[in-house]
């Protein structure tokens, strides 16, 4: 098998089975025409480095045979805005998840807070490499349209929120445009939803109930299962409230109405759990002697932290309704008049 | 970041783009292979690599703009391609445009 047969048999092995033997019996065809031509130039037969270099300067087989192919992108134009929008959500969620075992960490054990970063360093990039691999996975099928996605085409300009010029003029300043709103819905529903799994134990949580390092566990005080299934009905209007913001931006009033639903909601839930004092138990580990002072200790200072963060929960979401509340009797109109 | 050479020849080569198909199916007014087109092109002053040819010409034929045949010539099979009717149809139409998108250029370059 010379050079040149054995530079198209690569090249075939990389084409369709059906279109083949007719694109290498061009390819042969026009290579020939080049040696003839080149040897014509030259006035003598083409040595075998010469044959070679020319047939390299025709292209690696990879690329010959691409060429012919139904080269598409892996996410393409069309889709890529709204597959990067999706990857910046979910490195957001990649974050917080990470972050919370790592808060847990430095609340339960303060001792270990040097090494906190680098544990949730390794678990935010574990977590976002998944997630980036998982969107691109989905934007690849939807590129192909393996998973129809009417909303990217199917929409409505009624349905876009009425903003501000986005600041254009200095007067939108500190409002917040129109893709950070449906990208705080994408976030709100992508931490509901972790939520609701969580909640219902079709997830683990993503960290330990043992207290790092001790011979101590933390369970969860008996008012949660009073709090089952309010705060399930209470995540699920949640999740109803983030999706509209999402994929309807344009009804605002519902928005703000579920939305005062769900912040009295918190509220109730802030001032039962306040009343209540305790969320979590510390205990010993079962077969271990207990240390009742690292216990108490333990437990007030948590006990003392629910106080404040009831207290703060109870500040923002007053805010929060009043806010709500605004929009929901004004419609959200735009501040300025975008229509001259 | 780009230099100003790699900015001109990404845009070189996306002006040249369209105009190509324009040239090709021009010359295939007269039935002629792979090869020799690329040639008649050369002789004009448009340079065409091959791995942009053969893709482009499996394309337009199976657009439906060129048929092609298998003969033999010089002792060699080749595969001669040739403009369609529907090709012929295509060709005027876009040498129309291609005639009016340059006259509206010439009045503003």
């Amino acid at each position: 098998m010379d050079l040149l047969d054995r530079y198209l048999a690569a090249v075939a092995a990389l084409l369709p089975k059906d279109q083949r033997e007719d694109i290498v019996a061009e390819l042969r065809d026009t290579l020939l025409n080049r040696m003839e031509e080149k040897e014509a130039e030259l006035g003598r037969p083409l040595t075998a480095a010469e044959r070679e270099a020319l047939l390299k300067a025709f292209g690696h087989p990879i690329a010959v045979a691409g060429r012919f192919g139904t080269t598409r992108a892996l996410i393409g134009p069309e889709i890529y805005p709204f597959y990067m929008f999706g990857v910046k959500a979910l490195l957001v969620v990649a974050a917080v998840v990470s972050a919370i075992p790592a808060v847990i960490t430095v609340i339960t054990a303060p001792g270990q807070a040097p090494g906190v970063f680098a544990q949730f360093l390794s678990s935010f990039i574990s977590a976002a490499f998944t997630m980036i691999g998982v969107a691109t996975v989905l934007g690849f099928a939807i590129e192909r349209g393996w998973i129809p996605l009417d909303g990217l085409t199917n929409w409505k300009v009624a349905d876009l929120p009425r903003l501000d010029a986005l600041g254009a003029t200095g007067k939108g300043f500190g409002r917040k445009g129109p893709n950070r709103r449906r990208f705080e819905a994408l976030l709100e529903v992508i931490l509901t939803t972790l939520f609701v799994l969580w909640w219902t134990g079709v997830v683990p949580a993503p960290w330990s109930n043992r207290v790092t390092d001790s011979d101590m566990v933390l369970q969860p005080a008996s008012i949660w299962a009073t709090l089952y299934w309010p705060l399930l009905a209470w995540a699920g209007v949640q999740l109803v409230s983030s999706l509209i913001g999402l994929l309807r931006p344009g009804w605002v009033r519902i928005r703000a109405a579920l939305e005062v639903v769900c912040g009295l909601a918190g509220l109730a839930l802030a001032a039962v759990l306040w009343r209540v004092g305790r969320i979590v138990v510390v205990a010993p580990l079962d077969g271990v002697e207990p240390h009742t002072d690292a216990i108490a200790g333990l437990q007030t200072a948590l006990d003392l932290s629910l106080h404040l963060t009831a207290t703060v929960m109870m500040v923002v979401l007053t805010v929060k309704i009043a806010v709500e509340l605004w929009r929901l009797f004004r419609g959200d109109r735009p501040s300025v008049s975008a229509v001259a | 970041m780009p230099q100003d050479a790699d900015i001109f020849e990404t845009l070189r080569q996306e002006l040249r783009r369209g105009t190509l198909i324009l040239a090709v199916l021009a010359q295939l007014k007269v039935e002629r292979y792979g090869y020799s087109l690329r040639q008649a092109l050369a002789e004009v002053g448009l340079e065409i690599d091959e791995g942009a040819l053969y893709p482009m010409l499996r394309r337009l034929e199976s657009q439906g703009l060129l048929t092609s045949e298998w003969r033999e010539e010089d002792k060699r099979k080749k595969r001669f391609y040739r403009l369609s009717s529907e090709g012929e149809a295509v060709l005027a139409r876009l040498s129309a445009e291609w005639r009016a998108m340059n006259d509206t250029l010439q009045n503003l370059i």
